[in-house]
């Protein structure tokens, strides 16, 4: 009798202190629903590999923020023209939300009249509306988004463009989304907020790439920490993406030459052509190519990546400044290094990492 | 093909710019103007005035006229956006010129260029009905078009044939005219012109015409995305062309061919093949070389050895480096190695070279002396932090190069090593290079650049702002062809001089040499005047020094700038110096300088009102200052009407102050923004274009000094209520001047002036309300009326 009441004590303490662990971890964790998923599409070819629809079937993802084409000026005074169009082979059979993305330089903005503007407006209305006319039923369109990171100068003209799109889109029984950087939210109240009506806050490219003493430019949560205000306030309903790719600073005697993006951080592995000198750092000890791009003997590179970990912390910093209403998580972006450096699970953990513990 | 083409930097059409202008008639007049009028291209008010790299170029790319078209493209490097747009204009040029030479050398090239690119496809059908009938003349609208007649009289049928089907394709594979339009291609319209243009080839029997039917049919296929058949119609054609040639070298057209193959190869992941094929466009090809360099692409080391195994001759594989050079972040000596130890002789070798010389210039070039140097740094991150220990790399590779002899062009190299010589600072080893080198060179263009490479080091060597360094100087100016040809020069110089100026204690003539004497007005600095005042005579002036020292009509400063000492005198009270100085000056010249009324009081302080126009009432600077310093001669001598001259005194002090109606009197620059910015002790202000700022006559202290002293001095009630006043106007300024001060609610509420402040209107609120004065002030001073609740 004293052997069996001792077992039930044991095996009771046992699952109260897992009860305990449980309802801490959870006490940690923001107490919001958990995002939908979506992935960013940015190549010039719409073109999905098997593996990457495992990718999204295994995430339940069936949502894609699609880059249509870039604006950008013909050259410093010539008129704003599309770039890059996307050229589509959409998938037959396979129920998709596309968000057709429209990326736009500042530069475009930059002595725009009005007038201008609302001819850039129209222009690039209809091209997406003609890119999207062979689309299969399949797929579905909710929502178009504008990528751009306007400044003090051009915010006007922006915003003109915005607003232009919006009431078309509304016409149609569309929603306009709009890309948000961490500093627009704090200084809401000098950048402005576009006339959207959801915001994509890019959670990453933080810090300055060509600073020497920059660490991780693409995804620094020190740095992020200092912009953190103002969400709860911020008046439009915000979406997040998150970066999962990695790139290679390229320097010569601490002067940043260039960005190889995207890179493959394997290539760094082979010890007869690179040598590492620190956690980030390398150095090339021969004159070659590395991933693609010829390196001379002596330049350094220094590798910024995103571990699955860092997402997780991410997405805690995230939890504890949005306020719970749903919104789409967009991993950017989708590709074959993607994969390689995110497993299926750890996507997972990051689309989930929100959810309550019942 | 002629291959002397055009050459086109950056500078070179500036140079050309300026050259439209007849400047020969202008130069005297110039040569003043530059020294003495602002640079405002140059003006240091900001980054926000200056666009682009403000630095000195003295590298003519036409040295390298034995090479077509390069120095452009490697030069200019950054200006992709001039180079693409120069690339089309090349493209065209180059056709033009060889249609002229290859089918009628009797054409004129711009009737070739109408037939080409403007005349549409249904006239060139009537031109061949004419030309087949015999007796139909052709279109009139051709009339007088000699390629036409050209094509008439010889039945030229095959050749407008060909023209007809190049019109067809036209509208297939022209770059988009709408680029908000659809982007996709007429794919059968274009197969089917491949069906037409397959049979007219095989009809065909010119060569040179077959090639282009060649060119036509394989860009068709490679827009209309068939590679494969693109290539196979490379194969198919190819072999039935006798390969021919223009002045001994392979046509534009086979070139322009092997680009499409090389893009449809590219397209079917034969890249390393494309990329070779990139190699001898880049090699051949000017006016495709920029396409070339953007499309060739090996991404590893396995490629790269693959690649050079298609190379049939080191020139050949020498070129895969000369490719890799131009790569953003390339190492250009280690590349030029390779080439050299490849092929020394081969042409690239001194494209890169110049465009190495030409970075170098950029970082190093009167980098001592460059006023924009902070603005290039922030801006373009120039220096480069390299720079230093590069050009002795550099220096030390072109030495070893050329002295083996075996570089294409050694004279170039050796002047180069001069020309590294002088950016690295050592003229000894500069000017004993070029010394050395002038023998040596055989083109009018070297010789002329060894002749501007001399110039700029007599410049860059000047040590001391000497008289003979001075007239070495003067003599340079003179050379108004070197000027228009390098417009750099009068930075150049203007600005050594500038230094040499300032280092050698000579701060008025260094002042001069970049500003006027206007800038100089905002804010006079006295080490500057007493430097100018050391220039002599002008007998015994260099010709510098004439120059500097004339405004803007010619005419000799000295004056000028006593007025401008004595100004400054002026306001710090020193009347008797003021006086001394003024009347250095010619006496019947006074009036030139002003005449000012400060003595004419007022109730409201009135800028814009109109002067007075009574002669006894009007002053210049000289009776100004005399007419001060009798008053206190009078005052210290008349006790019993000191009051009187006392007032006399503040009220001219007053209005000669920033806030009076005769501030011009005591300053030459006033600016209404000033208002906004003073606090405190400040007098000076940054302005645009004032290299010392703005400094402003703010002080009231003096006036008040003087206005507290007549009212003590005086008896009558009336002038000492006056007094107050005007003290009590001092006052409120102190106010707004202070730390106190706290700017009322709107605009349109007075300030709510605290006590400490308002001390002499409450005494004239105390002591003078029986005076006529006190009424006067009631009906004109709504201050006064609100502080003293009186109405």
């Amino acid at each position: 009798m004293k052997k069996h009441c001792s077992n039930y004590l044991v095996k009771f303490l046992a699952v109260f202190g897992l009860w305990l662990v449980f309802l801490s971890g959870s006490c940690t964790r923001p107490n919001l629903p958990a995002p939908s998923p979506a992935v960013y599409h940015w190549k010039q070819k719409f073109n999905v590999s098997e593996a990457e629809w495992q990718l999204l079937d295994s995430l339940n993802c069936s949502k894609i923020y699609l880059r249509f084409f870039d604006l950008d000026k013909e050259n410093e005074s010539g008129p704003v023209i599309p770039f890059s169009v996307m050229e589509a082979r959409w998938p037959q059979d396979r129920k998709l939300e596309i968000i057709p993305v429209v990326f736009i330089t500042n530069r475009s903005f930059q002595e725009t009249g009005a007038e201008q503007v609302e001819q850039i407006a129209e222009n690039l209305f209809d091209k997406v509306v003609r890119m999207l006319e062979e689309l299969p039923p399949e797929i579905k369109i909710k929502e178009w988004q504008l990528d751009c990171d306007w400044t003090q100068s051009t915010r006007e003209a922006f915003f003109q463009l915005a607003a232009i799109i919006r009431d078309k889109l509304k016409k149609e029984g569309l929603e306009l989304s709009t890309t948000i950087r961490l500093h627009q939210i704090k200084f809401a109240d000098k950048t402005g907020v576009p006339p959207a009506d959801r915001g994509m806050l890019m959670f990453y490219n933080m810090d300055n790439v060509r600073d020497s003493s920059t660490q991780n430019s693409i995804l620094d949560l020190d740095v992020a920490g200092q912009y953190m205000q103002g969400f709860s306030d911020y008046p439009l309903p915000l979406d997040i993406a998150l970066p999962v790719f990695s790139w290679a600073v390229w320097q010569r005697n601490t002067k940043t030459l260039g960005l190889l993006y995207p890179f493959d951080p394997s290539s760094l592995q082979d010890s007869s052509r690179v040598e590492q000198l620190s956690a980030s750092r390398y150095k090339l000890l021969k004159s070659t190519y590395l991933d693609g791009r010829f390196l001379y003997e002596d330049d350094q590179l220094r590798l910024e990546e995103v571990h699955p970990d860092l997402l997780l912390q991410a997405m805690d910093m995230l939890g504890e400044n949005l306020p719970p209403e749903s919104r789409t998580l967009s991993f950017y972006a989708l590709d074959q290094s993607m994969l390689k450096s995110f497993s299926n699970e750890s996507l997972r953990q990051i689309l989930h990492r929100w959810k309550k513990i019942d | 093909m002629s291959h002397s083409g055009k050459f086109y930097i950056a500078g070179k059409r500036l140079i050309k710019a300026l050259s439209g202008m007849n400047l020969r008639f202008l130069v005297p007049l110039l040569l003043p103007l530059f020294l003495i009028l602002p640079q405002t291209a140059r003006n240091d008010c900001g980054p926000g005035s200056l666009y682009g790299f403000q630095g000195y170029s003295f590298l003519n790319a036409e040295v390298l006229r034995t090479t077509p078209r390069i120095g452009e493209f490697f030069l200019d490097f950054e200006s992709m956006a001039v180079l693409e747009t120069g690339n089309r204009q090349d493209q065209v040029v180059d056709n033009v010129t060889e249609w002229t030479l290859k089918v009628c050398e009797n054409a004129l090239p711009e009737d070739v260029a109408t037939v080409i690119y403007q005349v549409p496809v249904d006239i060139m059908r009537q031109l061949r009905t004419a030309i087949q009938s015999r007796t139909i003349p052709p279109p009139s609208i051709l009339s007088g078009n000699t390629f036409v007649n050209f094509l008439y009289r010889n039945k030229c049928e095959e050749t407008v044939d060909y023209l007809i089907f190049a019109k067809e394709c036209e509208p297939h594979v022209g770059p988009v005219s709408d680029p908000w339009g659809e982007t996709s291609r007429n794919v059968p319209a274009m197969l089917e012109l491949i069906e037409a243009g397959k049979k007219d080839f095989r009809k065909t029997k010119s060569d040179y015409i077959k090639l282009r039917y060649a060119y036509q049919l394989v860009r068709l296929a490679h827009y209309a995305g068939e590679f494969d058949l693109a290539l196979e119609l490379y194969d198919f054609c190819l072999p039935k062309i006798d390969q021919p040639l223009i002045n001994d070298q392979k046509s534009l057209i086979y070139y322009w061919l092997l680009g499409h193959k090389a893009g449809a190869l590219l397209k079917t992941g034969k890249r390393i093949e494309a990329s070779y094929l990139y190699s001898k466009i880049f090699q051949h090809c000017p006016s495709r070389r920029q396409s070339a360099f953007k499309s060739f692409s090996i991404k590893s080391d396995e490629e790269w050895q693959e690649l050079i195994l298609l190379c049939r001759n080191k020139t050949e594989e020498a070129t895969l480096y000369a490719l890799r050079a131009h790569n953003a972040g390339s190492k250009a000596i280690e590349e030029m190695q390779r080439i050299y130890d490849l092929d020394p002789s081969h042409p690239f070798l001194d494209i890169l070279l110049l465009r190495e010389i030409k970075s170098l210039e950029r970082d190093l070039l009167g980098l001592e002396f460059n006023d924009k140097k902070g603005y290039n740094r922030r801006n373009y991150g120039v220096p480069r932090a390299f720079a230093g220990d590069y050009v002795i790399s550099m220096h030390d590779f072109v030495h070893d190069l050329w002295s083996a002899g075996k570089v294409q062009n050694p004279a170039l190299w050796h002047l180069a090593e001069g020309y590294l010589d002088l950016l690295s600072g050592d003229f000894y080893a500069a000017e004993k290079n070029f010394r050395e080198v002038g023998p040596k060179l055989n083109s009018e263009e070297l010789k002329e650049q060894l002749e501007v490479f001399q110039v700029v080091l007599t410049i860059s060597a000047f040590e001391k702002p000497t008289s003979e360094v001075e007239e070495e100087a003067y003599d340079i100016w003179k050379r108004e062809e070197l000027f228009r040809e390098y417009p750099d020069f009068s930075d150049f110089l203007r600005d050594k001089l500038v230094q040499l100026y300032r280092d050698g204690g000579r701060p008025g003539k260094a002042f001069l040499a970049r500003h006027t004497l206007d800038d100089l007005r905002m804010n006079p600095q006295e080490d500057i005047l007493n430097d100018l005042q050391k220039v002599p005579g002008e007998s015994e002036r260099t010709p510098i020094e004439r120059l500097l020292f004339r405004d803007k009509e010619g005419r000799d400063i000295r004056s000028e700038l006593f007025d401008m000492e004595a100004v400054l005198l002026f306001q710090e009270h020193q009347l008797e110096a003021a006086l001394r100085l003024y009347k250095k000056i010619p006496r019947p010249s006074w009036d030139a300088f002003g005449k000012f009324d400060p003595f004419r009081g007022s109730f409201v302080d009135c800028l814009s009102c109109a002067h007075s126009k009574d002669t006894a009432d009007l002053y210049n600077r000289g009776e100004l200052l005399e007419e001060l310093l009798d008053l206190e001669y009078k005052a210290r001598a008349e006790p019993v009407n000191s009051a009187v001259y006392y007032y006399r005194i503040g009220t001219a002090l007053y209005n000669m102050t920033y806030f009076g109606h005769s501030w011009m009197a005591m300053d030459y620059f006033r600016s209404g923004s000033s208002w906004s910015r003073m606090g405190g002790d400040q007098e000076v202000f940054s302005y645009p274009g004032a290299p010392y700022g703005n400094q402003e006559n703010m002080n009231v202290s003096r006036p008040l000094y003087y206005f507290e002293k007549a009212r003590l001095a005086a008896n009558d009630p009336e002038l000492q209520a006056r007094a107050a006043f005007m003290a009590a106007k001092c006052e409120l300024i102190l106010y707004y001047q202070s730390k106190d001060f706290r700017p009322p609610p709107a605009p349109n509420l007075a300030p709510d002036v605290p006590p400490a402040y308002r001390n002499h209107f409450q005494m004239i609120v105390d002591y003078y309300r029986d005076t006529e004065f006190y009424e006067q002030l009631i009906e004109e001073c709504l201050y006064f009326r609100l502080f003293s609740g009186d109405e």
